[in-house]
Formats: structure tokens, C-alpha cells, sequence
């Protein structure tokens, strides 16, 4: 007869004592698990807005590329001195007036006449690609900071106006709006320096607001961008800055 | 041969070059990008209890980004839009009760910063409704010698409830309809005499000796702010002369809809 280790029969003991704690437990638990179980799983989906900004744009969220083609057009209106971006015809950003740089719109060097308006349109000027999953939708504005003396008044007075492709400044989506590339092909001839023409949005240093959608859904706000320029609109260079604000309803 | 070799490696290596900044060029142009989360909070606090919201700030542009935290009071204009104030200059500012850091901060391309916004409600007694208000986060605007350059914010609005404490109402104090070019008018005064704020929806049907004539669309899902006014106007179709009623009814999510009707003629 083999000898047998110290311990050893407690151990096989102790074996048989947990086999049959674990057969309680499975019996025990038999029933439950037999019966149909539930898992209740949660979340909170949190409401997001975000915004992306491109400029000089070629089709939804592609910009930041020099301008194939003419994109600044020049209104004198009857002016034989104004100039837009250098010259007295349509042209391209950065084309005259040092090297194209993304982020700008730069309608380089204009000359206002001495009674007259002139008009300087940049089309596709910038895109605000706005996305919020918020059921009743998002209020985009722009406000504009670091304008020059005269900006927005009527005396030597200087103006930007934008104008949405596809969709109207001010409007209340209840979809969402799809980016449009702009029609524009030449400025649109608007003679003052407080308010902008027809359908156009003046940009001053309070909110005004580019669109207020109701309901969820991307808003892709492509804008051409005017300056309008008084009669002997004041001199310098201008580094102005434009601000867009999203806030969801 | 050693050194055509050398010429070779040498325009390789100038092409490769090349072709990474027209990439980097064609990719730095996504001039900014930012994205909140949450673009909007709503809770329900009682008198002298304390949260904490952590609010994440994304930068989802190609180039590191510097952030700048403010705090605002919002109201809405008659016309639905957004007028921002000073913490303090609306009476149901919420975030005189607010504290949040980091207020500025930088963020690395495609990278995230957590921000946390501690609420704290006093226990004061009169407390009831809601109390709102806006944090922004902007960008700051990059830097040139000349031209238009951009900046954008993003908004964290925030509501916060008294507990057991509010009260949705609401009514139309005014109706008026004028001809106009391309059809007939119509303007509709709604006022949230709750105190939250509310989302209309609502439609306006012009009828002539009983018989409806059309009806059109009022309001889709449009906000009105506490204590606030909104005017909503609908253009319908051009009417004969004669004498109308028009009669607008609102759902802003209380317990019954509100009316209101007038009559009017048209020459």
C-alpha cells in the first residue's frame, strides 16, 4: 500500500467540498438563467456644434487653393480711376498684389474714386462648414473687428457685404443646406457704405446673422464676399478680422 | 557616374520635396476648425447643489490652435436673433454661478482639451425656472500683412432648472396683416410667459364667410427665450378684396396650444 502525503486526505476533502458549493450554485441558478434576461444598456448622445472654415473655395470643404480663374471682379460705376485688386478688370487673389495666402481673402490694392463708388467682389471668398446633431438647429453670425477708419459710415466710408451661393443671408432652414459654388460673375454695383445691396449681409462689428436653421443638419454656407468703397475712402492697410459665431437654438 | 548618381538622389530628393509642400500647402489651407461638445446642456438643480460639466474642445484644423474662453449672457431679438451681454446684464444668468478653467489654452492639430464648468446654485430662497447663458470658445484669428482673416467661436449654451420649479406658458398678444408685395402679411406676436424657454411650431389659416381660403406655415421649431418675444411672420397668397379672418394657433409644448384671431379687410 502506497504511502500517502500529509494532508493529502483533507485535501480530496476539500475537493469534494467545493464541487458541491458549486453544484448548489448552478442549481441555484438554474431558474434564473433559464428565464428570459434583460441588460439595460444607456447612453447619453451629447449635443455637439462644430464649425470648419475654408477659404477660396472649389467645392465642399476644398479650399485653401490659388484661384484657377479669375475671382475678383471689379464695379466702377462710371469710376475712370477705381481700381479692385490693382486693376480695372476682373483678377485673381494674390495674382497682383504679392503671393495668393490660404486663409485670406485680400482684395490687394484698391483705389477708391473721388465721387464715386467702386465695388470689389470676391466669389467663393470662404465656406463656414457648420454640423451640429442638435434637433432644433444652429445660429450662424459673423462680425467683423480691426476695420479701418470710415468703416461702415457714409462719409469716406468703406463696407463687406457677404453674399451666400445657394441659400439667403438671414434665412431659417429647415433642412440642411448644401454647398452651392458661386453664380457671380461680376460685382454687384452697390452705392453705399452703410448698407449692402439687395440680398447682401453687411458685416459690422455686431452679429448679424448669415443663417438661423431649425432642425439638424449641415449648414455648408459658401459666401462671395464685396467690399464696397466709398467716394475717397480712407487709405491704409487693412487687417481686418472676420469672426464667425455658431450657437445651437 | 558617381556623380550623376548624386545629381539623380539630389532632384529626387527636390521632387519628393516639392511634392510634400504642395500637399502641406493644399492641407494647411482648412484655415480652422473647432468643434464642442456639448453644443448644449440642459439639468435640473435644486437651490445649493453643485455640477460639474466637462465640455471638450476639439481642433479639427491642420495647424496647432490658441482658444479663448468667455462667458455670456444671450436673449434673442424679436426676429430670433442671438444678442450677446455681459455675465450679469440678462436676470436669469446662470453663469454668475459658474466657475471654468482652463480659460485659455492651446491645442494641437486634430487634438482635444477637456474644459470643466463648475455650477454652483446658491440656496437662496425666490430661486425658480431657468437660468441660461453661453460659453464661447474662439479661436484666435491668425495674423498677415493684409486682407480679411478669420476667427470662429463655438458656443456651450447652457440651461439650468430649478428643480420642481418650472413652468411652460405661453401666448399670442398680437396679431396684425397688411398687403404686400407678392401676397397678403401676416405678422404674429407670440410671448413666453413660462419660465423656460420654448420651441413653437404653429400655422395660420385665413378663412372668408366661414370657408377656409389657405392656411401657411407660421413657425417650425423656432425658439423663444424666457420672458422673451418673438414676432413671426408668414407671407400667404394675394386676396381678393373683401373681408377676411385669420386665426393662428401655436404648439410650444405646453399642455394646450394658444389662439388668437382678427379680422381684417382687404381693398
Amino acid at each position: 500500500m502506497a504511502s500517502r502525503a500529509l494532508g493529502e486526505r483533507d485535501m480530496k476533502l476539500k475537493n469534494i467540498a467545493a464541487l458541491a458549493l458549486t453544484s448548489a450554485m448552478i442549481l441555484s441558478a438554474a431558474p434564473a438563467m433559464a428565464a428570459t434576461g434583460t441588460v439595460t444598456v444607456k447612453w447619453n448622445t451629447q449635443k455637439s456644434a462644430a464649425i470648419t472654415v475654408f477659404t477660396q473655395t472649389t467645392a465642399s470643404q476644398t479650399g485653401g487653393v490659388a484661384p484657377a480663374a479669375n475671382d475678383i471682379f471689379y464695379q466702377g460705376n462710371g469710376s475712370l480711376t477705381s481700381l479692385c485688386n490693382g486693376v480695372a478688370v476682373a483678377s485673381k487673389d494674390g495674382a497682383t498684389n504679392g503671393p495668393y495666402a490660404a486663409g485670406t481673402v485680400n482684395f490687394g490694392n484698391v483705389t477708391p474714386d473721388g465721387g464715386l463708388f467702386t465695388n470689389c467682389l470676391e466669389i467663393n471668398a470662404a465656406e463656414a462648414y457648420v454640423t451640429t446633431n442638435d434637433g432644433a438647429g444652429v445660429q450662424v453670425q459673423a462680425a467683423i473687428a480691426g476695420t479701418p477708419v470710415g468703416y461702415n459710415t457714409a462719409a469716406n466710408g468703406s463696407l463687406l457685404c457677404i453674399f451666400g451661393d445657394g441659400y439667403a443671408t438671414g434665412a431659417t432652414p429647415g433642412a440642411a443646406t448644401a454647398y452651392t459654388a458661386s453664380a457671380r460673375v461680376a460685382a454687384i454695383s452697390g452705392l453705399s457704405t452703410t448698407a449692402c445691396p439687395a440680398t447682401g449681409l453687411a458685416v459690422t462689428a455686431a452679429n448679424a446673422t448669415l443663417v438661423n436653421s431649425t432642425a439638424l443638419g449641415t449648414q455648408d454656407l459658401n459666401q462671395d464676399f464685396q467690399l464696397n468703397l466709398g467716394p475717397n475712402s480712407t487709405v491704409g492697410s487693412v487687417t481686418a478680422t472676420l469672426t464667425y459665431t455658431v450657437t445651437a437654438n | 557616374m558617381m556623380h550623376q548618381t548624386k545629381r539623380w538622389f539630389a532632384i529626387l530628393i527636390g521632387v519628393v520635396a516639392l511634392c510634400g509642400a504642395m500637399t502641406t500647402g493644399a492641407h494647411s489651407d482648412n484655415v480652422l476648425g473647432i468643434t464642442v461638445t456639448p453644443g448644449k446642456f440642459e439639468a435640473a438643480m435644486p437651490p445649493g447643489s453643485t455640477y460639474n460639466v466637462p465640455i471638450t474642445v476639439t481642433n479639427t484644423s491642420f495647424a496647432s490652435t490658441h482658444i479663448l474662453t468667455s462667458l455670456a449672457d444671450f436673449g434673442l431679438s424679436a426676429n430670433g436673433d442671438y444678442q450677446f451681454g455681459k455675465v450679469g446684464t440678462r436676470p436669469y444668468s446662470v453663469l454668475k454661478w459658474a466657475a471654468i478653467k482652463p480659460r485659455e489654452f492651446d491645442i494641437p492639430a486634430n487634438a482635444n482639451q477637456q474644459v470643466q464648468l463648475s455650477l454652483a446654485v446658491p440656496s437662496e430662497q425666490g430661486l425658480n425656472g431657468e437660468y441660461a447663458g453661453v460659453i464661447f470658445f474662439q479661436t484666435r484669428p491668425q495674423r498677415g500683412n493684409r486682407g480679411v482673416f478669420f476667427s470662429a467661436r463655438v458656443a456651450t449654451k447652457l440651461y439650468v432648472t430649478i428643480s420642481g420649479t418650472e413652468k411652460i406658458d405661453g401666448a399670442i398678444t398680437k396679431m396684425t396683416s397688411v398687403k404686400a408685395p407678392g401676397g397678403q402679411s401676416f405678422r404674429v406676436t407670440f410671448k413666453d410667459t413660462g419660465n423656460t424657454h420654448v420651441y413653437c411650431r404653429g400655422q395660420l389659416t385665413v378663412q372668408k364667410d366661414g370657408a377656409v381660403v389657405y392656411q401657411v406655415s407660421l413657425a417650425d421649431n423656432n425658439l423663444v427665450e424666457r420672458g422673451g418675444e418673438r414676432v413671426f411672420q408668414a407671407l400667404g397668397k394675394t386676396l381678393k378684396p373683401g373681408t377676411y379672418q385669420a386665426t393662428a394657433t401655436m404648439d410650444y409644448g405646453g399642455r394646450t396650444e394658444t389662439g388668437g384671431q382678427i379680422n381684417f379687410d382687404v381693398h
